[in-house]
């Protein structure tokens, strides 16, 4: 069905429940390819010198809000991802029980050739997001606050 | 190293096809690694291409990285040239700052009084010109005035590493700090030209001519290459036939400019162990004919008073006077009517009247009785009309 995306290596996370190397394809594929581009700053991958999010010049000293981010996300996503999707939203949701008194950011996906009616949604802590872009918060804490339709996309350390 | 010397090195080679030059240790592009990566891991079942996927974060860093390493080992062979011309004893001269003379002039009410200058001073310019604009000046000593002394001159080195060839007078003008007793300050003339750092093609240049002949001086050519690499800028070496006449034949005549060197240049080249046999080596200063009177030329647009004798100054300080003078220059009319017919902003030299600045003897007489070790230095009080 998703043969045009292809199979590869996940970076989120790297090795699959039996502690293998985590090759996979298709949705989990393009969810972990949109964290990749999500986390990257540019010039980080040398040979893609552009690929990723620009970190902003000022950073506010008051909460952030993600306003301009959810712009900024949309359109670099859009730019390296594009050509799997037929529709992209990223909006903040808030509300939701799971991410009580948190903000979270949904990035909402359809792919090409999508059979049924709908999307896929890819959510993300906004706080443990830029912890871990500033190096104010650990990897795991990220991971841990990242889901694909409601479901962890990882599981917790140790638990194979 | 810096990566420019590397580079310097491969121009060097490339002029100079005697030195034969070294392959690249390593060629290949990294983006053509990647793409060879990519094509292998896709035969392996790693079948997306798309550059945001893991495994082709890792290619890349991994490609991007090899060629870092592979760059590395391709400036190799630059750093075995450099550390072969260590061994050999031979190191890369320091750059060294130019050093400019300061007149410091004091306040009429401060004459009557003790006053002292700090060493440090700092004297910047007031030019909007890019060359000169970040250009500033400090004192290399203490300067003390006594009472009922108004001007006095000081060394000062600049604050750009470099060989300068000339500065303008009156450039260095402004002093940050304040300073009671001071009325102004000016810089008078360049007393260091300063030097730049050595480079490797010229380093490889010096330990081949080392090889070559050692330390012994043979040829007429190792005596003047050896005193301009003492600190002369202009070199006559005479055999003994232009000699005043002495029962020598195998003397020789060294003339330096500037006089400064004679000492450090004679020590250095006729002491016994550097001559063959019973060599005498004779080191004296440039005799320096002064030159003075008048110069009518015609200037090819409305140019201000001053801007028409910088123009003049500049060309008389850059091709006539030393260290660009020509030994016993008997064509020394046509040499400077040239040189300033050259420059951009004058286009006739009509008439001259040159004369030595001391004795009146116009230069007519001066010309034929003109010997090998002898330049003509063109005086401030000469006149332009």
């Amino acid at each position: 069905m998703y043969e045009y995306i292809g199979t590869g290596i996940s970076l989120w996370p790297t090795s699959n429940k039996r502690g293998q190397l985590n090759v996979v394809g298709g949705i989990e594929l393009l969810s972990s390819q949109i964290i990749t581009v999500l986390l990257l700053k540019p010039g980080e991958d040398p040979l893609h010198p552009t690929l990723g999010i620009a970190p902003d010049l000022y950073e506010p000293l008051s909460n952030e809000v993600p306003t301009f981010f959810l712009y900024k996300a949309e359109e670099t996503i859009q730019k390296w991802l594009g050509h799997f999707l037929d529709g992209l939203w990223v909006r903040t949701n808030s509300d939701r029980a799971f991410y009580e008194n948190r903000i979270a950011i949904d990035v909402i996906f359809r792919p090409k050739q999508e059979p049924k009616e709908g999307a896929f949604y890819l959510t993300l802590g906004w706080h443990e997001y830029t912890g871990v872009r500033s190096a104010n918060k650990t990897i795991e804490e990220f991971r841990q606050s990242v889901a694909l339709n409601g479901e962890p996309l990882f599981l917790p350390e140790g638990k194979i | 190293m810096k990566y420019q010397e590397h580079f310097e090195i491969l121009e060097y080679l490339e002029q100079d096809p005697n030195i034969v030059s070294s392959p690249d240790l390593w060629q290949d592009d990294p983006e053509k690694v990647f793409s060879d990566i990519m094509e292998r891991l896709a035969q392996q079942g790693l079948t997306s291409k798309d550059p945001t996927s893991g495994h082709s974060i890792l290619a890349s860093a991994f490609s991007w990285y090899i060629n870092r390493l592979g760059y590395e080992l391709n400036l190799k062979p630059a750093w075995e040239w450099y550390q072969f011309l260590r061994l050999l004893g031979l190191e890369r001269t320091p750059a060294s700052y130019p050093v400019v003379e300061l007149s410091f002039t004091r306040k009429r009410e401060a004459i009557g009084s003790h006053s002292l200058i700090p060493v440090g001073t700092e004297v910047r310019t007031h030019s909007n010109d890019p060359e000169y604009r970040d250009l500033a000046a400090y004192t290399v000593d203490e300067l003390h005035f006594s009472p009922g002394e108004k001007t006095k001159k000081i060394p000062a080195r600049l604050n750009e590493l470099g060989k300068k060839e000339s500065l303008p007078e009156g450039l260095l003008v402004k002093i940050p700090r304040v300073l009671g007793p001071i009325d102004r300050v000016t810089n008078t003339r360049l007393l260091r030209f300063g030097r730049d750092r050595e480079s490797i093609p010229s380093l490889i240049k010096r330990g081949r001519d080392r090889i070559r002949r050692g330390d012994i001086l043979v040829s007429l050519e190792d005596f003047r290459q050896e005193a301009l690499a003492l600190g002369a800028t202009q070199v006559a070496v005479l055999p003994q036939r232009y000699g005043v006449p002495n029962n020598y034949a195998n003397s020789l005549r060294i003339a330096v400019y500037p006089p400064t060197v004679v000492d450090v240049v004679e020590q250095s080249l006729a002491s016994e162990e550097r001559v063959v046999g019973s060599q005498i080596v004779e080191v004296q200063s440039a005799d320096l004919i002064p030159i003075s009177g008048e110069i009518q030329i015609k200037f090819t647009n409305d140019l201000a008073q001053s801007e028409k004798m910088n123009l003049v100054a500049k060309t008389i300080a850059n091709q006539i006077n030393p260290p660009h003078a020509v030994w016993g220059d008997r064509d020394f009319k046509g040499r400077l009517a040239t040189a300033l017919e050259r420059t951009e902003g004058i286009y006739a030299v009509p008439k001259m009247a040159l004369k030595h600045a001391r004795t009146g003897e116009p230069i007519e007489d001066l010309l034929p009785k003109m010997t090998p070790w002898q330049l003509f230095v063109i005086q401030k009080s000469i006149r332009i009309i």
